[in-house]
């Protein structure tokens, strides 16, 4: 990162994204208009409330409190929705082909750009906070909410707006048509006005109780560092995954996402485990092995629309030891990397799964750590490792469909045939069946709930939880063949895994560096 | 610094943007890019430039690939696009000093570097303009100093006359001129072939996505125009001349126009030379006798067949 230090201070220069980004930010009327609004809405909302409190006989002991509950939804308004939208919004545009700005070929490189792109909205973003900060500050004067509680509601909103910008820059990044773009954005655009509406809900629980009295318990640190947690790995991943996206083709883009996913999925297991045993409870493991289930699904689907192309750039990296090259083959870009990466994370979490539910770890661990044998462990649901592995299994039987038919009947056509094949394939046969039944007037809520092996929806929506085993067992089968259909192809990926020869051309490192 | 194409091929769906193109050229070449619309000039220049990845096939800038190592291969390209900036919010003293800074100029360097290009474009007088404000020449002039604030050893400028009027055009023409003397490997694309003559010592001549041909302009007309043209003014009957003519070995084609007697000629230069002095045995009073150059005017429409895709 390029920042000031004591031997670099007279010489050091801001990134020139973050200046060119904000000499047209300043002279921007979306700007500028924004501020006259935001700025006219609170003085006449603070107007509005003032001139009200007159004409009331009673005096009103909690005014400041119920004006604090109006600036909050809209500067949070501004800080998901608006300053993402206008930072995304720009860098979209200059994402797409017919731009002017070649911005693109300039030698500045992807990080720089998202880190330009992201200082200037937050730049922005503070510029806002700093003009609601007062009006906000005033509510406490006015009685029925403390200081802490402002400036804990007004950081909370603050990395959340940090965090929608982050989440918009990646969106923009997206290599998708404008239209493909709108339709993500429209969903993640509500998702942001969800958040606007839990951010109140959460902010009048909180003027309700008061946060001062609570700074100093665990009951205030406990959740407020986990989503401090959460919210920090899900901006670095959006981070690196937008500097992914806009990196070269011929890079190793995928090894700081699975480097930085592998780190995480490590972290939060030991997070989601120490919250267990202290809170003598599997769920938080339980809500961690979901979540890791979610994002491997997730993974697997990205893993299939790599291609199986490896750049002479990134062949050229691969470490010629061949225990060196094993661990190298799970980090590196290529479909059969991705996918062995995937597997064996999604098979680690099967086993930690079977471990802490099945195996008792929580309670021996309770057992080293306390020194007291014999603690109950509340455990959530006995099919949570049957229920999740299912999901991962059907996921990983249908991404290997997905690359087979790619591979053998739509090569022609782009990597990513493979992963819209493995959504495709699932969401086919959650429908044709039901549709079916449709026609011949025999789908009913019942017939939904029944065993409909090989639907991965119907694991969610069994009357009988008994039958996930059924679905276990149908999504191993599956597996199976589709490894052994593939079994050829990822043979043929291993061996091909194997570093290219450096040509006697002049090599970049010879360039100074800029 | 040499720019070689090698086998570049550029599919958008099913559509053949670049079949296989192969050509070079090198430091003080000005390669003319000329063919009809369509014909794939806009794709191979942005695939030099690291704007588009090739589907196949690679160019290399002085050995370095701009598939394999974009980053590296940009640090020697200048890129003018077909269409110019118009931003409202940004002056173009602002402009060049943010390239400048993208590419890695800093302190004192930079203003150096933004100086000369402003001084060298000529637009110092409307340093504080915001772009959208100024004429088309005059966005084609910051457009041409963006891509040399970093002192590029390659520039691709892609139809960079589109739009000028005549006096802008003979400025860019000009300022071309003094970059060619800098030992700069130039590719221009333009749909005005008089003017790339007057430039270019080089051409590559494409259409519907193929390479028809490429080469120093001299062995491009050589291949394209095997028979050399000449024009002769007769005193007296030009149909006597014309059917002596037709009767002469290696004259093919010859014919009477406004005047003058237009014949193509089979052989090597001294053909003509043989010519003259037999005419003048003949007791023909030549009043004129002159060889008509072929420009890339010519050489296009000899090579082309015309039709986009």
């Amino acid at each position: 990162m390029n920042l000031p230090t004591l031997t670099n201070w007279r010489t050091w220069e801001p990134n020139p994204i973050v200046v060119k980004e904000l000499r047209q930010a300043v002279r921007s009327w979306a700007i500028t208009g924004m501020m006259l609004a935001f700025l006219t809405i609170l003085f006449f909302v603070t107007v509005g409330f003032l001139l009200g409190q007159s004409f009331n006989v009673n005096p009103n002991q909690a005014l400041g409190r119920d004006i604090f509950q109006v600036f909050l939804p809209i500067l949070s308004v501004v800080g998901f929705f608006f300053i993402p939208i206008y930072v995304g919004g720009r860098l979209t545009a200059e994402r797409q082909e017919g731009n002017v700005d070649m911005l693109y070929i300039t030698t500045l490189s992807p990080a720089r750009i998202i880190r330009g792109k992201l200082f200037c909205g937050i730049y922005i973003l503070v510029l806002f906070f700093s003009v609601v900060a007062p009006f906000m500050v005033f509510t406490n004067l006015l009685r029925g909410i403390d200081l802490p509680t402002v400036f804990v509601l007004l950081t909370i909103a603050f990395l959340l707006s940090v965090l929608s910008l982050q989440a918009a820059i990646f969106l923009s990044c997206l290599p998708a048509s404008k239209g493909l773009k709108i339709l993500v954005g429209v969903p993640a655009g509500i998702f942001m006005m969800s958040l606007v509406g839990m951010m109140t809900a959460m902010s009048v629980d909180m003027m309700r109780e008061g946060i001062g009295s609570r700074l100093g318990t665990w009951t205030f640190w406990g959740p407020t560092l986990s989503a401090l947690f959460i919210g920090l790995l899900l901006f670095g991943f959006l981070h690196l995954a937008a500097i992914a996206l806009i990196s070269p083709a011929s890079a190793n883009r995928a090894l700081p996402l699975r480097a930085y996913t592998t780190v995480a999925w490590l972290l939060t297991l030991v997070v989601a485990i120490g919250l267990a045993v202290e809170n003598s409870s599997a769920e938080p493991v339980g809500i961690w092995a979901g979540l890791v289930t979610a994002a491997m699904i997730l993974a697997l689907v990205i893993s299939v629309s790599e291609g199986d192309d490896q750049s002479i750039r990134i062949r050229r990296t691969i470490p010629t030891n061949s225990l060196k090259r094993a661990g190298a083959f799970f980090f590196y870009s290529g479909s059969a990397g991705g996918l062995a990466w995937t597997v064996l994370l999604g098979l680690a979490t099967l086993l930690l799964n079977i471990v802490v539910f099945e195996g008792g770890l929580l309670e021996s661990v309770t057992g080293h750590w306390t020194g007291m044998t014999g603690r109950h462990i509340y455990h959530p649901s006995d099919e949570i490792t049957v229920t999740f592995s299912s999901l991962f299994l059907y996921a990983l039987a249908y991404s290997l469909f997905g690359l087979f038919i790619h591979r053998r009947f739509q090569r022609h056509r782009a990597p990513i045939f493979a992963g819209l094949c493995s959504v495709a394939l699932p969401a086919l046969w959650a429908i044709v069946p039901n549709l079916v039944l449709f026609f011949v007037n025999q789908l009913s809520w019942d017939a939904l709930q029944e065993r409909q092996l090989g639907n991965v929806f119907n694991v969610f929506a069994l009357k009988d939880h008994s039958f996930v085993f059924d679905h276990f067992f149908c999504a191993v089968f599956l597996v199976a063949i589709g490894a052994a259909l593939n079994l050829r192809w990822f043979h043929r990926q291993l061996l091909a895994f194997q570093p290219a020869a450096r040509p006697a051309v002049k090599s970049p490192s010879t360039f100074p560096e800029q | 610094m040499k720019v070689q194409v090698r086998g570049l091929h550029k599919r958008f769906g099913k559509t053949v943007a670049v079949d296989n193109f192969t050509f070079s050229f090198d430091n003080g070449h000005v390669f003319g890019f000329v063919g009809p619309n369509g014909a794939g000039k806009t794709t191979t220049m942005r695939v030099i430039a690291t704007l588009e990845e090739p589907t196949e096939g690679d160019v290399l800038i002085n050995g370095i690939s701009v598939r394999e190592e974009p980053e590296y291969a940009r640090r020697s390209v200048g890129y003018v696009p077909d269409s110019l900036p118009a931003h409202n919010d940004v002056t173009v003293h602002e402009y060049l000093d943010f390239y400048a800074r993208a590419y890695g100029l800093q302190g004192a360097k930079r203003r150096e570097a933004v100086g000369a290009v402003e001084e060298f474009t000529g637009v110092t007088g409307i340093l504080n303009k915001h772009l959208k404000a100024l004429s088309k020449g005059m966005k084609q002039r910051v457009t041409l100093g963006r891509a040399l604030i970093h002192n590029p050893d390659v520039l691709i400028l892609d139809e960079p006359a589109a739009g000028l009027d005549p006096r802008a055009r003979v400025e860019l023409r000009e300022l071309l001129m003094v970059l060619a003397t800098q030992n700069k490997a130039i590719l221009i694309s333009s749909h005005i072939l008089t003017e790339l003559t007057e430039i270019c010592n080089g051409v590559v001549i494409v259409e519907r996505g193929k390479l028809l041909e490429s080469g120093t302009v001299a062995d491009v007309l050589k291949k394209s125009t095997p028979h050399r043209a000449f024009a002769i003014r007769v005193l007296g009957e030009a149909s006597t001349l014309v059917k002596e003519l037709l009767q002469t070995p290696h004259v093919i084609n010859a014919r009477e126009v406004g005047g003058e007697v237009l014949l193509e000629l089979e052989g090597e230069e001294s053909a003509g030379c043989e010519l003259l002095s037999a005419l003048v045995g003949k007791g023909f009073k030549i009043a004129e006798f002159k060889q008509s150059k072929a420009n890339l005017e010519d050489i296009f429409m000899n090579v082309t067949k015309g039709g986009v895709q």
